[in-house]
């Protein structure tokens, strides 16, 4: 997919390790990766979202990310949310899904399914 | 000097016999003048082996020795301890064995000398439920204990899949990083790359299929090949006992219709019979464990669990699959019952075959599930 513009993903991941690696790989596809620690550091850096995709886990303190993605979408904020979750809990995975995101990956996952994903949320 | 007069009196007699307590007069002295029939079933004692004798003789020590101080005591300082109240004691039967009892005392008088009413009333019954009670309570602490080791496994794994995706996505930075160059060191390191990453995505596996293990889950019921189960609970049992050296063998019937079960509840029995086969054979001379799946029947498939190990003695068979019924030492005995009411909820039977001293049989039923019949069958 040729583009000008060089593609954007906000990474919002309290686990240090986890946000680090995740832009590791990004950054190998040539994608610009912003990281933020927690779903309000996001929210106070980043006004008005330029294009691209939020990758989010679920299970985070203060703000999960349930929350964050029905806060986004009250904002009418059109960003393609895929979530990335390390526990099995069905019915927040449920709610995720009914919210409308791009998709919902189990950790750890790999390079390939990470990256159809952001392809997918990207051809939006 | 015995009391003959209150004996004749045929009331009082009826009292006594019939009185389902154990009643006992004493003297100032310690000497028994009255003893029931209730205290005959008691002590075992019959009255003509009592009457005339110190009431201690009926006592276990330390209070045998020390009743005759009591009675003096209370003669000199007139101060009650047991007098007018009542008191857990223990008493001592003619067989040497004791028993609790609740002991109340009044004092009174008769003839112008002091006499002492003892009733006795027997606790044997409640303390065996009370125990019986701590027992169960022991029991469902321990349970809900293994129940709060399933929740922080729960946690347990969340925490590792957070390392694990942080190694996995290096990995796929690093192979992606060295990908343009072409010379053969390059080209080494990044096929261990590629292993390291298998093994990593392997590891995640492992823990999805613990943590769905001993998640609390509503029952899904989907059409399910049983060899493949078994294939994969075989892998999961020896997730840390490949060293122990035990030969598996697995006859499974490839004609064998697929099963409609909860496939996590099914292996969780399939994982239980191997684990105990396990376990039974760590001392075994042979160890070997075999798994059969069969179509004795058209509308059952049939697995069978065996091991060589020392097999069920007979005394634990008619009880086997009811709950904290155990042959382990540290076993808490509900895995089984736990098999039981899986099993028979999803119309199936599991029983046992083998003897003591061939090793332990283990068979379940499960209803097949053919696609021409609806799911719900």
């Amino acid at each position: 997919m040729e583009s000008a513009e060089r593609k954007n993903v906000y990474v919002v991941d309290d686990d240090d390790a986890v946000r680090d690696s995740v832009r590791a790989v990004l950054e190998s596809f040539g994608i610009d990766v912003r990281d933020f620690r927690s779903a309000s550091d996001f929210l106070a850096r980043v006004p008005q979202p330029a294009h691209g995709c939020l990758l989010l886990d679920l299970h985070m303190p203060h703000m999960g990310g349930l929350e964050l993605l029905e806060l986004i979408r009250q904002r009418g904020w059109n960003l393609p949310v895929i979530i990335l979750t390390g526990r099995g809990d069905e019915q927040a995975k449920e709610r995720a899904l009914r919210a409308g995101v791009i998709a919902l990956l189990d950790k750890p996952v790999e390079e390939s399914t990470l990256m159809r994903a952001v392809d997918r949320a990207f051809a939006r | 000097m015995p009391i003959a007069s209150a004996k004749s009196d045929a009331l009082f007699q009826t009292l006594m016999q019939t009185a389902v307590d154990g009643i006992i007069v004493i003297d100032n002295t310690g000497t028994i003048q009255i003893y029931n029939a209730a205290c005959e079933r008691l002590f075992g004692f019959h009255s003509d082996e009592v009457v005339g004798q110190n009431v201690k003789m009926l006592m276990p020590e330390p209070y045998r020795a020390e009743h005759d101080g009591y009675i003096a005591h209370h003669r000199e300082t007139g101060v009650k301890r047991i007098i007018g109240i009542g008191r857990n004691v223990s008493g001592q039967r003619k067989n040497g064995t004791t028993f609790p009892m609740y002991l109340s005392v009044g004092e009174g008088e008769l003839d112008g000398r002091t006499i002492y009413v003892g009733i006795i009333h027997d606790l044997t019954e409640r303390e065996h439920a009370s125990r019986r009670n701590q027992e169960l309570q022991d029991e469902l602490l321990h349970v809900s204990r293994l129940s709060a080791m399933g929740q922080m496994s729960a946690a347990l794994a969340h925490e590792l899949n957070q390392p694990l995706t942080a190694i996995l996505n290096y990995l796929t930075a690093t192979r992606r990083t060295l990908a343009a160059h072409e010379d053969p060191q390059t080209a080494r390191a990044l096929g261990y790359i590629d292993k390291a990453s298998q093994q990593t995505t392997r590891a995640g596996q492992i823990i999805r299929q613990l943590r769905e293990f001993v998640e609390k889950r509503e029952t899904v019921r989907t059409r399910q090949n049983l060899n493949v189960l078994v294939e994969e609970t075989i892998a999961l049992a020896f997730v840390g006992a490949a060293d122990v050296g035990i030969k598996v063998h697995k006859q499974l019937d490839a004609s064998a219709p697929p099963v409609l079960i909860d496939k996590i509840q099914i292996g969780q029995v399939l994982l239980n019979l191997i684990r105990n086969s396990m376990e039974a054979m760590q001392t075994a001379p042979q160890r070997e464990l075999t798994i059969e799946t069969s179509v004795a029947d058209p509308d059952f498939v049939e697995f069978i669990v065996s091991d060589t190990g020392p097999g069920l003695p007979p005394e634990i068979l008619s009880r086997l699959f009811q709950p904290f019924v155990t042959t382990k030492e540290k076993g808490m005995g509900i895995g089984l019952s736990i098999c039981q009411t899986i099993v028979e909820s999803h119309g199936g039977r599991i029983w046992t075959s083998g003897s003591e001293g061939q090793g332990a049989r283990f068979h379940v039923t499960l209803p097949s599930s053919r696609a021409d019949r609806p799911a719900g069958d």
